[in-house]
């Protein structure tokens, strides 16, 4: 898996993270992430990337995400995506901001982002997906995320027009605290 | 003009109104944060700092829960780090400090211990304390068997050392039992605050979950090792003083080094691993698969000799594992 980059401009400004913006917006909450869950996520995130480019180490898995790594693969035999990218850095130059994508899927015909999440499904998902289908050009993708559980998952489509300006806010926000508080 | 008819007590009031404060500034100067606000800076500036201990580096809430306890028992920011401990989600302070805090408080009237070679010999530590305007004294007691049967020994024979159940057996007696007496007479100064020495007793949390790894890395290593041991057939005859030793864990760096010597150009490369150990190699395959174990955190096994120059030189290398692969397909074959 990657390390973590910093993206700079070609002012040689860094570029700050989705997932910052959303933090320093409100809109996540990290304080009662436990240390367990931010592990399991980890490493449930490398061995879905590895699976994907077909170079996993089963025997390396850790017991406690086998079941959701199963789950992971029965959501690839049932729903088909055709995987283009994993883990992809993006950039979005006009509004200033980088992230690294999950995945971008073609689903049922159609182009769209894909992000990998545990069993919680929480607003501000939408919003990130949204920010992440705002740096790819053309025609509006497609957003999704799987919700990977021990048992289950389940696919979510996030249609609501609302995320995109909920995104823009949390923008604004981020770069008023930045500056001024 | 008549005085109107209104009588006005006015009640004398001695005592200041103090500001709420998270601590009283004695000293002219002190970095003693008054506010929350001021709080929450000073925590992150300490947090950055280099001289911040390392438990607390880039812990900024941490911090700040060491000197809000600190605070409350009266310690100042910066003792209050170097003395109170988060273990195991716990804040502790070693057993002195925390007779220390007792004594300060004024309200012990005597303590009376087993030193640590008496606890020994009795396998048991004991201590009494009595509380000022208490009638009688309170006794806490803890044996060599209550250590055993809670498995503290047990678990302090570690694989790189031996833990304090084994090195200093009479002085964890003494702090058990003082800590049990002293959490059971003194809880309003101690206001939860634990013994370090029992605390890491205590099991630690779930172990972390693993990161997995990609088959290709194994892979490499894996192979790495095949082909090192089909190069090297038998390991050259080494004088009778270099005796073998063994070694594993993690790599977390490694150093290139270059020179001349005699006309010969070499590359060492250090090899930095967990546990401060360091080895040293001039063979570039050891190194390039040094360098795939640190990347991929795999642990590894490494058998070191001594040079004359009391450096300590890779004779082998490979992934912790490979070599019970390897012992068991031979049993099979």
């Amino acid at each position: 898996m990657p390390k973590a980059e910093i993206i700079l401009d070609h002012h040689g400004t860094k570029l700050p993270h989705v997932t910052t913006i959303l933090r320093s917006a409100g809109l996540i909450d990290t304080a009662w992430f436990t240390d367990e869950a931010r592990e399991k996520g980890s490493a449930l995130h490398a061995a879905t990337a590895f699976l994907d480019e077909g170079d996993l180490d089963w025997s390396t898995v850790d017991d406690r995400i086998v079941s959701r790594l199963h789950q992971y693969q029965r959501f690839k035999e049932e729903v088909q995506p055709q995987i283009l990218s994993i883990e992809e850095r993006v950039k979005n130059v006009t509004l200033r901001y980088v992230g690294r994508l999950d995945r971008r899927v073609i689903i049922a015909g159609r182009v769209g982002v894909l992000e990998i999440k545990g069993p919680g499904r929480v607003a501000w998902h939408a919003v990130q997906l949204s920010m992440y289908a705002a740096c790819f050009e053309g025609p509006a993708l497609a957003r999704w995320s799987v919700h990977i559980e021990d048992e289950k998952y389940q696919l979510i489509e996030h249609r609501n027009r609302r995320d995109w300006g909920a995104a823009k806010a949390a923008l604004t926000l981020a770069a008023w605290k930045e500056q001024y508080a | 003009m008549a005085e109107p008819n209104v009588s006005v007590e006015v009640e004398e009031v001695n005592e200041e109104v103090q500001p709420v404060t998270l601590m009283r500034r004695e000293r002219v100067f002190s970095l003693a944060p008054q506010t929350i606000a001021e709080a929450i800076d000073f925590a992150k500036l300490v947090a950055s700092s280099e001289l911040c201990p390392k438990e607390y580096r880039g812990k900024p809430e941490a911090v700040l829960v060491a000197v809000q306890m600190g605070s409350e028992l009266g310690i100042p920011p910066m003792q209050a780090l170097q003395n109170i401990a988060v273990i195991n989600g716990k804040p502790c302070m070693y057993g002195d400090l925390v007779l220390g805090l007792v004594k300060a408080s004024g309200l012990l009237e005597y303590i009376d211990e087993r030193d640590p070679e008496e606890a020994l010999k009795k396998a048991e530590g004991w201590c009494e304390v009595k509380r000022k305007g208490e009638p009688k004294p309170v006794a806490r007691t803890f044996s060599m068997e209550a250590a055993d049967r809670a498995g503290l020994i047990k678990r302090s024979k570690g694989n790189y050392g031996d833990g304090p159940w084994i090195t200093y057996p009479g002085r964890m007696l003494l702090f058990r039992a003082r800590s049990w007496a002293l959490r059971d007479v003194f809880p309003d100064v101690l206001k939860g605050l634990q013994v370090r020495e029992e605390v890491e007793d205590y099991p630690a949390g779930p172990e972390p979950v693993a990161m997995p790894k990609r088959e290709s890395d194994t892979k490499k290593l894996t192979t790495f090792v095949d082909e090192a041991a089909a190069r090297k057939p038998e390991p050259k005859k080494k004088p009778e003083e270099a005796e073998q030793k063994e070694w594993r864990g993690v790599i977390v760096d490694i150093q290139k080094r270059e020179g001349k010597t005699r006309g010969r150009t070499w590359t060492l490369w250090t090899v930095h691993c967990e546990d401060k150990m360091q080895f040293g190699t001039f063979s570039k395959d050891t190194y390039e698969a040094a360098a795939s174990a640190m990347g991929a955190a795999t642990p590894v096994r490494i058998v070191w000799e001594k040079t004359p120059k009391g450096s300590k030189k890779i004779v082998i290398m490979e992934p912790v594992g490979v070599e019970e692969e390897g012992r068991e397909a031979g049993a099979e074959g």
